[in-house]
């Protein structure tokens, strides 16, 4: 069963010639799919599309997008906004950026439980905190009793993933997430994705422009360019033995340790 | 190393301290001694907060020492005055991550790359434009870019520009703080081989800080790792991966995702995060987050000691039985 399922979709800003033209690809349960592509490919652009998410003057101009079987675009408002959150989360590539910098990261963690779960606050607490420490980060209640700007970016960025992965999520949708940090932050969060994939069975759509870190977590690869799919595969397909000339491209660019 | 020609920039035993308002210091860049020669390029990679950013500030004389000595082709330029510094600044050129926060936005290309040759060369403004043109002709571009306002071009063809004016009045030494970090792959190769391909036509030295230990690997002729202020290990160029010694190097090469690696394998992971630079106790910086680490390495912080050709690490698990030779 696919947990989504993209057909034919296009996202267009204004009257312009669209940003993502006719992609079609599915996401089936517990699998991570990457999305790779460089700057202005319109990989960030169908992330936001699937979410919901996107800016001002971006519609999704043509196509499907079904989360579970139902599709996205027949839902009422209401009825988005229990999935988003929920069913469906996001963490972003500069986790620093979407927490409110005036509030600390707990009452933002505990805000974000309270819009979709109907207990007392001690109770959201202690799933915070339940699944800060699942995912390793052993001083929940300093992080909890932080400003975002006293946490370093791979702490912010940790915390994110564990305020999007406290509602169980059946999707959830990554863009650029390790992006912005360090390499042995980098390694640290590829790490905690693969794991809070395999510990929950939450299905992983990331985009990221790092071919390794794409080669690393997924189990389907997307490449895009200028807003189309130029190959579309398993991992194993898309990085031993790519089709497209572009894919051979990316991964001859990539810098590469002896 | 090409000692036979010639160093171009020297920092020994270089030190930057900050005083934070709560009266504790914070230790940027600790005791750093390295060299760069004619025609080398010089990587300096950590992570953030290790002090890179600020030991190429100090060697650009953006920002002054706290202690220690730099040497520019053998002449003492510690303590030169903004109106000294003025030939400095000349032979010492920088390109930084974000080439938009360089370019003036009102400025047309041909303008920001005529500057120059106004100011420094006193040429006028006809042939100035010669030169101009040139400089793009070098860095691979079309004339028609001349006219370009900066907003009219990508991020790669900014970074050309950037390059451009940088290399256009033949500085000895270029420096690069992240130059390519925010760039596409694909760009980003490019330009590295732009650089690569000037620095064999023209002799002059680079200082390259960056974090992408791959890129430090394929260009670097020298490779210094910083961790919390201090250079821990230096490095020839060529395999970066069968010569690290230092365990933070190890982590950082064993960190990197690399795009044909065995998934089967587990990812040896660094744990935590460096601690903070304030009032760093005694002992290796790396100590707290080693797993050698024994009882002597808490209590004294050990110096770069060779281990070979070109090559130097801190650590006293690496360290030489007969006596250390400390690195210059």
């Amino acid at each position: 069963m696919n947990i989504l399922e993209l057909e034919h979709v296009s996202v267009a800003y204004g009257k312009g010639k669209p940003a993502v033209e006719d992609v079609s690809f599915s996401v089936p349960e517990k699998s991570i799919v990457a999305i790779v592509g460089e700057s202005g490919s319109g990989k960030s652009s169908l992330l936001r599309a699937v979410m919901g998410l996107l800016p001002s003057g971006g519609e999704v101009s043509g196509g499907t997008i079904l989360f579970e079987g139902r599709d996205l675009d027949s839902l009422t408002r209401q009825q988005r906004r229990q999935i988003r959150g929920k069913d469906m989360a996001m963490i972003f590539q500069n986790a620093g950026e979407y927490l409110n910098p005036r509030r600390k990261v707990g009452a933002q963690y505990l805000e974000t439980l309270g819009c979709h779960l109907d207990l007392p606050r001690t109770e959201l607490k202690k799933l915070a905190l339940d699944m800060l420490a699942a995912l390793k980060l052993t001083d929940g209640e300093r992080i909890m009793n932080s400003y975002p700007f006293q946490l370093s970016g791979g702490m912010k960025q940790r915390a994110a993933i564990a305020m999007a992965m406290s509602l169980n999520p059946r999707l959830l949708l990554a863009d650029e997430p390790t992006s912005a940090l360090d390499v042995t932050t980098q390694a640290q969060v590829v790490q905690e994705l693969i794991q809070a994939r395999d510990r929950m069975g939450t299905a992983i759509v990331a985009v990221t422009h790092n071919m390794g870190a794409a080669s690393r977590i997924a189990d389907y690869i997307v490449v895009m360019q200028n807003g189309t799919i130029r190959e579309h595969g398993t991992r194993d397909q898309v990085i031993q033995a790519p089709a497209s000339g572009y894919t051979k491209q990316l991964l001859a660019a990539a810098p590469a340790l002896k | 190393m090409s000692e036979k020609k010639g160093k171009i920039l020297e920092l020994s035993h270089v030190s930057r301290e900050f005083e934070l308002r709560s009266g504790e210091r914070l230790r940027a860049v600790a005791d750093v001694s390295l060299s760069v020669g004619q025609g080398e390029c010089v990587f300096v990679v950590g992570e953030s907060g290790c002090g890179k950013s600020t030991l190429v500030k100090l060697a650009a004389r953006m920002e002054t020492l706290t202690s220690g000595k730099i040497l520019f082709e053998g002449e003492d330029v510690t303590s030169l005055r903004e109106r000294e510094l003025r030939w400095y600044r000349r032979r010492v050129q920088i390109v930084l991550q974000d080439p938009g926060s360089v370019c003036s936005p009102r400025m047309k290309t041909g303008r920001f790359l005529m500057e120059p040759w106004i100011n420094f060369e006193k040429k006028t403004r006809r042939e100035a434009r010669e030169m101009a043109l040139y400089s793009l002709e070098r860095v691979g571009l079309p004339k028609e870019y001349f006219g370009k306002y900066p907003h009219q071009l990508s991020g790669g063809e900014m970074q050309r520009v950037a390059i451009a004016r940088a290399i256009a009045l033949h500085p000895r030494l270029l420096i690069c703080d992240e130059a390519t970090s925010a760039l596409d792959v694909s760009v980003q190769r490019q330009i590295l081989d732009l650089l690569r391909e000037h620095q064999r036509e023209t002799d002059y030295g680079v200082l390259f800080v960056c974090h992408d230990l791959a890129v430090a690997e394929d260009l670097g002729n020298k490779v210094a790792v910083m961790y919390l202020g201090h250079v821990v290990e230096i490095m020839t160029g060529g395999s970066l991966r069968r010569q690290a010694v230092h365990p933070y190097t190890r982590a950082l090469l064993d960190s990197v995702l690399s795009v044909c690696a065995d998934r089967r394998e587990p990812l040896r992971i660094l744990p935590g995060e460096p601690p903070s630079p304030v009032n760093l106790p005694e002992g290796c910086v790396f100590c707290s987050r080693c797993r050698h680490a024994e009882e002597i390495c808490a209590r004294k912080m050990p110096e770069l000691m060779s281990l070979g050709e070109g090559h130097w690490a801190a650590c006293w698990r690496t360290a030489p039985v007969s006596d250390p030779v400390p690195a210059g």
